[in-house]
Order: structure tokens, then C-alpha cells, then sequence
């Protein structure tokens, strides 16, 4: 192919690139896609899924700070009554449970069906006592004309035992923890992520329309995070590829004297960029943000590829002929990378699998690129470089010692260690952890999102899975007894089964005795005859009625309240019962062993995630090694011919033990994402300690290896320093596992892989 | 002796003549002066949903940030707390607390009272339509809600006192029906 062809080949695919993304693309941010998707125990699955996608993810926890309680209960009630106002983008807003017309609320009339009630003489007695008790504490009127409806408060019991427990302050009317005002909104279930995003930008823009007090405002929940974190993960790329560009032009500049090479390394990077975003979006119809942010830098080491052509490439030597010279150690180079990341193929986590299919096309782009457009563009180029010079080279009794060094000493390090593994699943988070508090006691204060021991109940039936949540509760309403938990929150008070309803029917009075009971009730107090006609044509009433049934929530206000604890999925009913309070999780394990009931139905979810979590780490280390262990075979049939290759696996080994054991030093547990860094370290490793081994000139010459590497190694571990200061923990742990392993590996690739001083000699 | 005798003389004559101009600024002003205070109340609820008037007796306490507490004695015991903008009812049930700004008519008829007792004449004059008449020593304020939400509960409230002391406050309701609170000072 000729030059010509092979620029136009090259125009063509980038800008139908430029194009397709310019039009499609979708960077997500939702961690499910870094969720295990092959995990056997369905209840498991689903309950993650729940935890990430349920009704709380649709949650918005909003904070109005820095004003008097005046002012900011004013900023609560007038963001609610705007909010409330876009009923396609909210489906509920709430500043206090304080509900003025719940009397007008669809399941008010179901009251007799939804709550236990007792209608004897004595308990109406009592009724109409505290009625009268309330009459003259000044109760609200519409309060009293309430009771008269309902004077034994059954509806009030019924929304008092299914509200959320906050432990906020009520100011003004409205929710106060410490000095701010709270409210919680629930975007449109049905919104997908741009739309959540839409709902946030509207939440922002009405408190800005009505904050004449100057009042800031903090939004928190999982769709706020989820949108912050990919702004911080934006800001992060920009930053590092900001500062990337710099040390580039320093590089370029002082070490080629050329910022042209410097446009064509860019070119290739950016290429293998586009070209990767651009498949991994037709194969995926989305790229996640952590995918994307990975990728990119993990792409780094592409930027090697054009950096050996340009440093073996010189006044003398063409482009093209220094492809050639060094194209065996390039290819097994690139090859060892695609092998690195085809690890995480198969995988089972969807978020994974793009991240490598996303590197292993970045790094294939990159490299033909180098290879075959870098020399054309490159054609009657000379290049003045200055020389770095090949280090000392070592004898091989010492180096047998070093290498010795270097793997036992951190090998007997981490030996040495207990529980270095995070299997928290909150590592896949993106949010800060300034985020991570912030949502951690709002969550609490509202007393919503309690998701670590959790009941499931399922079944195809809705009344099955209503009835057995029922049997959970009458067990778990004897640990409350105990006081081994505080309380739980079940879907069977919020719906009872149509059994219940039916049993309740039953127990309603007739007319006439509840009439002949109210009179023999107000006996001594100074209630009217038929002051309670109400009530008595409201019991009756409730006698007629169809059974409370789940679709009837669709209009009240409770309807949230059930879709967190109750919801269908794949033909199944589920529902969730959470506990709280939990004095002791040792006495409650031993509860729940002795209660079949319990037992069948106990999940903790942070349990199964870590377990999770375990099993994805052991696969990934056995990956890892195993890879491991195959290029190492693969560099023994190399040595096979030359025995000094066997040189290039110490310096990959080293310097993933030695990455590891730094982490464990500065007290950071291993997770998932320093494991997966490593693949960029082996990568990289490979890549310098091939290079180095490959090197043919005598101590102390110049070398286009040493070259290449130096400079590479220069900008690697100052971009992957500056990313481990992002407040993207995913991103920091990448930078420092990098940074530390890159470094480890260039030092060592240079002492071990290099020609032993007797080998260079008889040369 | 002789000069202390002209000096209680002098002291009732200036204190009598002040009293003769005793307008609306001044008896604000005397009851914010001696709004600190315990009393005892007799409250007699005149209700349509009742057979016969309901009387409630306690007491009640005001401090001088506007807060209210009442103890009730009869017919049952129980709490009311007033503070800021909060209404805490205690009974034998717990405590229940509901925000004055959600319930105006209730908020109307404390606010009038809590007002006049800290002076914020302003305030009440920024809510209510005032009328004042004096008679004897004895003046009445009678206050009509200005806001059309509040008028639809409450068509009145009558306070009637004597100098710097309430004696009698009357809600008059949008229904009829009224309360009447009579403030009796405790015997120490």
C-alpha cells in the first residue's frame, strides 16, 4: 500500500470515528456495569441490583445551609412546592412527615383493612377520652374534624408505622439537621441517567430562582454521585492530560528537538483513543466513565510504541528501517499488553470486559499506527536527539543476588501481612469520600437506605410473597421484644395480604353494634349524638369495598414508600425487610440460625457483595498469575536460543511485588482496581525490560533503548503521580500502583535486563 | 415620716394620671413589661360537635422569647409546649409535635397572644386589624385577622385586661363556636 493510500485509509477511519462518537456516544457512570453479572444465587443478584437500581437510587437528599431557620425553612417549603409542580420529573417531595390532608390520601378509606382496630366499648372509650384530650390541648382544628372520622387514630398508626424513622429536627414545619433545612426528592422511577441528570440540573436551578438569602445548597443520593463522579472523573482526564501534554513538549523539545515528533505521538495516542472509544461504543452502545478514565490512562503505555521508532531513529537511520530493527521486541511488547488485558475477558463484571476490550483495541490501534502510518509521515525525517547512555551493566553473580532481593524481600513482606485484600464493594464507588460521608448522614437522619441485613421474600404470587412477609415479621417482632433489634421495616403493614384484609373485614362491627357501642362509649363525656356519623358510615363503607390491592398505591402518597420494599422483576414478587437497631450482629446471626424462617430468607448484603468481591479477587490473581506464568513460559522458549531473555520476566515480577508491598506499606488495603492497575505494570514492565534486554551496545555508549524507555518511563510515572492525587479513589489507586510499579520496573529493567557485563563482553 | 407620706402621695398621683392616658402603646407596653410570668387559666370551649361547654383548666407559663407552656389539669392532664414555631402536645399517648406554619387558624390565635405579650406591636399590626376602647382602667383589644386564610377560622380574638395584666381572652371561631380564657393569678 502506498503512502498516499494508506493517509487517506487513515483521514477515512478517524473521521467516520470522529463522526459515529460525535453522534452516539453515551459515557455511563452507574456502577451495576462494574457489578458481577454472572453471580448463580438469584435473591443475591437482585438484591445488588437493588441496593444500586432500586427505589433509593432514584433518591435526592437536598441540604440548605447557611441562612437563619426562618430563611431556610421559607428556601424548604418553596423548593418543595416548585419541585412539586414537575410531576413528569418528580415523583415525590417531601420536607416533613407532617401530612395536612391525609384524609383525602386513596388508602384513607382502606384504613379498616390496612391497620388492626378494636371497636369494644372500653377501646372506644379511650378513643374518644384522647379525642377530648386533644380538644383541649389546642389541637388544630382540622385535626379535631379528623378524629371525627376517625377518632381511634387507625389511619395515623397505619402512616406512623410505615414512615421512615428519621432522627431529624422539626423547625418551621420542615426537616433541620443541625443548621440546615432537608428535604428528600424522588426523581421519576422511570428516568434513565440523562434524565436523572436533568432532574438535578432543575432541582439546582429552582433553588437558585427563589435563594434570595444567598443559602447554599447540597444535593446527595446515588444519581447526584453518580453525576459527580463523572464530572470529578472529567476534571481528573483533563487535569492529567493537561499536565501529560506538558511534559510532553518539555521532552519533545529538550530530548528530540523536534515538537513535530511531538505532534505525531499525540496523533497515535489520540488515535488508539478514538478508535477504541469509537468499537467499544459500537460493541457496548455505552462507555463507562471508569472504563473510559482507565482506559485512557492505561493507554499510556501506547505512547511507548512511537517513542522507540523516534529514538532508534536517527541522522543515519530512516523511520522505516528502525520499525524493522526493532519490530521483534515492539511486537512482543504489544503482544504481552493484549494478553495482560485479555485477562478481564470473561469476567462476568460488563464493566471490565469494556475495559479491556477498550485497552486491548487502544493498544492494537497504537500499535499499527507506530508501525505503519508513524514511518510514512516520518519519510526523509532525521532526528538529532540527545543521547542517553546505557547504564552500567552488571556482572552476573550480582545480579543473580538483586534478583534474588527483589522478589523475596517483598514476596516475605506480604507474606508476612493479614486481610491486605478490600473486598468492600463500596471501592467500586467513584464518589469522593467527602460525597461518601455527606450521603452517609443524610441517609442516616432520613432513616432511608438501611440495606446491610436485609429479609427477601419471593415468589411468582404477590399474595404468597405478602403472606410469608408476614411470618418473617411475626419473627422478627419477637426479636424487637428482645431487644435484639431496634425495629424493621416490612411491606406486610404497608399491604397486608388479602387474607388479612379479609380476617379484618370480618372483625368490622355491624352498624347497629358499633352504634350501640359509641353511645355506651361517650357515657361521661360531653360528646353530641351523632358527632361520630362518620365514622360509622366509614366502617360500613370499608365493609363494600374491593381488597386493598399494590396497583391502588399508584395514587397515593405512600406509593414510593412501597416500590423501596416491594417490586416485581423477571415474573417475581420481592420484597425486602430491612432491620435496624441492631445491638448485637453476633446475637442476631444466632436468632436468625435458630428460625427456619429466618433463616431461608436472611441475606446480608454486605456479606454476599465482599464474598462477591473475594471470589472476583481470587479469580483476578489467579488470572494475573496464570498470565503471568504463560509469558514466562513463553520467555523460557525464547531463551531457548539466547539465554539472557530469561532476564526480562525479573524486573515484571519485581516490580508487581514491589507496587503491592509499597501500597500494603503506606496502610492501603489491595482492591480490585490496584489488581487490575498491575496489568499496566506487567504491560509497561514488559515493554522496558524487552527493550533493555534487546540492547546490544557496550556499557556506558550511547543507547536508543535506554533512550526510549527513560523518556517513557519520565512521563508515565509523573502522569500516573500526579492522577494518585485524584479524589476519584479508582483513579488514585490506579495512579499510585502505577507510578510506584513503573518506577520499580524502569530501575530494575536497567540493572537486571540489560546484557551481563560477561555476556556484553564475549559479544 | 411626714416626707415619706408625700412621696407615696406624689407617686399615686403621677402613677393614677398616668394610667388616665392609658392608650393602645402604652398597655403594649405595660404588658411586655410583665409578660414574664406564670398563671393560672380557666378555658371554657363552646363547640357545636359538644353537648355542653367544655371547661379546661391549668396552668400556663410565658417566658420572655414568646415560648408558651400549658398545663392542663382538667379534664385530663396533659402538656402543650409552644416554642419557635412548634406546637409539642405531651399525653399519655408521647408526644406529638406539629408545626404552627401548617395549621393558620391554630398559629392566629397564639400568635396573637404571643405578640402582644413580647410588645411586637408591628407584628399584630402587620396581621390583624385592631380595635381598642378603655373603659375604667380596663382597656379591650380586638383583634380581626387580616389574611383571608386565617379569617376562614377565626373571626375574632377579644383580649381584655387591666393595666399591664391580661384578664380574658375570646376566640371567636368561623363556625360559632368560641373559647374563652380566663387568666387567674396564682397565689404564691
Amino acid at each position: 500500500m502506498t503512502s498516499i493510500y494508506k493517509n487517506i485509509l487513515f483521514f477515512v477511519v478517524v473521521t467516520i470515528s470522529a463522526l459515529y462518537l460525535h453522534n452516539n456516544l453515551i459515557v455511563a457512570s452507574n456502577i451495576e456495569q462494574f457489578m458481577p453479572g454472572n453471580i448463580q444465587n438469584e435473591n443475591v443478584k437482585i438484591l445488588i441490583n437493588q441496593s444500586q437500581k432500586g427505589s433509593f437510587a432514584n433518591t435526592v437528599l437536598v441540604q440548605i445551609s447557611g441562612s437563619n431557620e426562618r430563611g431556610l425553612s421559607r428556601l424548604s417549603r418553596e423548593l418543595r412546592l416548585n419541585l412539586e409542580k414537575k410531576i413528569n420529573i418528580f415523583d415525590s417531595v417531601v420536607n416533613s412527615l407532617e401530612q395536612n390532608n391525609f384524609e383525602n390520601d386513596i388508602l384513607f378509606k382502606y384504613r379498616y383493612l390496612l391497620h388492626d382496630s378494636n371497636f369494644d366499648v372500653k377501646s372506644l372509650h379511650g378513643s374518644f377520652n384522647q379525642f377530648l384530650s386533644s380538644f383541649t390541648s389546642n389541637a388544630p382544628s382540622d385535626f379535631i374534624d379528623y378524629l371525627l372520622s376517625d377518632p381511634q387514630r387507625v389511619f395515623i398508626d397505619y402512616l406512623s408505622l410505615n414512615q421512615p424513622k428519621v432522627s431529624v429536627m422539626m423547625k418551621n414545619g420542615v426537616w433541620f439537621l443541625d443548621d440546615s433545612a432537608l428535604l428528600m426528592v424522588k426523581i421519576n422511577s422511570k428516568s434513565d441517567l440523562s434524565q436523572k441528570d436533568i432532574a438535578i440540573s432543575i432541582i439546582k436551578r429552582e433553588f437558585a430562582s427563589i435563594n434570595t438569602d444567598n443559602a447554599k445548597l447540597l444535593l446527595s443520593g446515588p444519581s447526584v454521585i453518580a453525576t459527580e463522579a463523572r464530572v470529578n472523573i472529567k476534571d481528573t482526564i483533563q487535569y492529567v492530560s493537561i499536565a501529560l501534554s506538558v511534559v510532553m513538549l518539555f521532552v519533545f523539545v529538550f530530548v528530540y528537538r523536534s515538537p513535530y515528533l511531538l505532534i505525531l505521538a499525540a496523533t497515535t495516542l489520540s488515535t488508539a483513543i478514538l478508535i477504541a472509544m469509537t468499537l467499544t461504543q459500537l460493541i457496548f452502545s455505552q462507555i463507562h466513565g471508569i472504563a473510559l478514565a482507565f482506559g485512557i490512562t492505561t493507554l499510556g503505555v501506547c505512547l511507548d510504541y512511537p517513542l522507540h521508532i523516534f529514538s532508534n531513529t536517527s541522522t543515519t537511520i530512516s523511520a522505516k528501517t528502525a520499525v524493522k530493527n526493532i519490530f521483534t521486541p515492539l511486537k512482543i511488547g504489544a503482544l504481552t499488553s493484549v494478553l495482560a488485558y485479555s485477562s478481564l475477558l470473561g469476567t462476568g463484571f460488563d464493566g471490565f470486559t469494556q475495559l479491556a476490550v477498550f485497552s486491548i483495541i487502544g493498544l492494537l490501534s497504537a500499535f499499527v499506527v507506530s508501525v505503519y502510518l508513524v514511518p510514512v509521515w516520518m519519510q526523509g525525517y532525521k532526528i538529532n536527539k540527545r543521547e542517553v547512555l546505557t547504564g552500567r551493566l552488571l556482572p552476573l553473580i550480582p545480579k543473580i543476588l538483586i534478583s534474588f532481593l527483589i522478589i523475596l524481600l517483598p514476596v516475605s513482606y506480604l507474606s508476612y501481612q493479614d486481610g491486605i485484600f478490600d473486598v468492600n464493594i463500596s471501592q467500586l464507588n467513584p464518589a469522593s469520600e467527602e460525597s461518601k460521608k455527606v450521603d452517609s448522614k443524610l441517609r442516616s437522619a432520613l432513616g432511608v437506605g438501611e440495606v446491610g441485613h436485609i429479609f427477601l421474600i419471593s415468589n411468582q404470587n404477590l399474595d404468597m410473597t405478602l403472606k410469608k412477609s408476614h411470618e418473617v415479621e411475626q419473627e422478627l417482632t419477637k426479636l424487637v421484644d428482645k431487644s435484639v433489634i431496634k425495629d424493621f421495616t416490612g411491606v406486610s403493614s404497608l399491604l397486608p395480604s388479602k387474607k388479612m384484609q379479609e380476617k379484618r373485614l370480618e372483625n368490622l362491627p355491624s352498624e347497629q353494634m358499633l352504634q350501640n357501642n359509641i353511645s355506651l362509649a361517650v357515657n361521661g363525656l360531653p360528646f353530641k349524638k351523632g358527632a361520630f356519623n362518620n365514622f360509622v358510615s366509614d366502617v360500613e363503607n370499608a365493609k363494600t369495598m374491593p381488597l386493598l390491592a399494590q396497583k391502588d398505591f399508584e395514587m397515593s402518597f405512600m406509593k414510593g414508600r412501597l416500590q423501596s420494599i416491594l417490586f416485581h422483576q423477571d415474573g417475581n414478587w420481592y420484597s425486602l425487610i430491612r432491620v435496624s437497631g441492631i445491638k448485637d450482629v453476633g446475637l442476631l446471626n444466632k436468632e436468625i440460625d435458630d428460625s427456619n424462617i429466618l433463616k431461608n430468607t436472611y441475606y446480608s448484603v454486605t456479606v454476599e457483595a465482599s464474598n462477591i468481591m473475594e471470589a472476583y479477587l481470587k479469580e483476578t490473581w489467579f488470572r494475573l498469575i496464570t498470565m503471568l506464568v504463560l509469558i514466562f513460559i513463553a520467555v523460557l522458549w525464547f531463551s531457548r536460543t539466547n539465554k539472557r531473555r530469561i532476564w526480562i520476566f525479573i524486573p515484571v515480577i519485581s516490580s508487581v511485588l514491589i507496587s503491592l508491598s509499597f501500597q500494603v506499606f503506606l496502610g492501603n488495603s489491595i482492591n480490585i482496581f490496584h489488581l487490575l492497575s498491575l496489568l499496566l505494570v506487567v504491560g509497561l514492565g514488559f515493554d522496558y525490560s524487552l527493550f533493555f534486554n534487546y540492547e546490544s551496545t557496550k556499557s556506558g555508549a550511547p543507547s536508543n533503548s535506554a533512550h526510549a524507555v527513560t523518556i517513557s518511563a519520565i512521563t508515565t510515572i509523573i502522569t500516573f503521580a500526579i492522577l494518585s492525587f485524584s479524589d476519584v479513589n479508582i483513579l488514585s489507586s490506579i495512579g499510585q500502583i502505577v507510578a510506584v510499579g513503573v518506577l520499580a520496573c524502569f530501575i530494575i529493567s536497567k540493572f537486571i535486563s540489560t546484557p551481563t557485563l560477561i555476556s556484553t563482553n564475549r559479544l | 415620716m411626714c416626707r415619706s407620706r408625700i412621696f407615696a402621695i406624689l407617686i399615686i398621683f403621677f402613677s393614677s394620671n398616668s394610667y388616665s392616658a392609658l392608650d393602645i402603646d402604652n398597655v403594649f407596653k405595660l404588658i411586655s413589661e410583665n409578660s414574664v410570668k406564670t398563671l393560672g387559666f380557666i378555658e371554657t370551649h363552646s363547640e357545636t360537635l359538644f353537648t355542653k361547654e367544655v371547661k379546661v383548666t391549668g396552668r400556663v407559663a410565658f417566658s420572655e422569647n414568646g415560648s408558651m407552656s400549658k398545663y392542663i389539669e382538667t379534664p385530663s392532664k396533659s402538656e402543650v409546649h409552644i416554642i419557635g414555631d412548634t406546637l409539642s402536645l405531651i399525653d399519655n399517648k408521647g408526644v406529638k409535635s406539629v408545626s404552627l406554619d401548617n395549621y393558620p387558624a391554630l398559629s392566629s390565635g397564639i400568635n396573637a397572644v404571643r405578640w402582644i405579650l413580647l410588645g411586637e406591636k408591628n407584628k399584630i399590626l402587620n396581621n390583624y386589624s385592631i380595635n381598642y376602647s378603655l373603659k375604667d382602667d380596663y382597656w379591650t383589644i380586638n383583634l380581626k385577622p387580616i389574611k383571608k386564610q386565617e379569617l376562614l377560622q377565626v373571626l375574632s380574638i377579644s383580649i381584655k385586661g387591666k393595666f399591664g395584666n391580661i384578664g380574658l381572652i375570646t376566640l371567636l371561631k368561623a363556625n360559632g363556636s368560641s373559647i374563652r380564657t380566663t387568666f387567674i393569678s396564682l397565689k404564691k
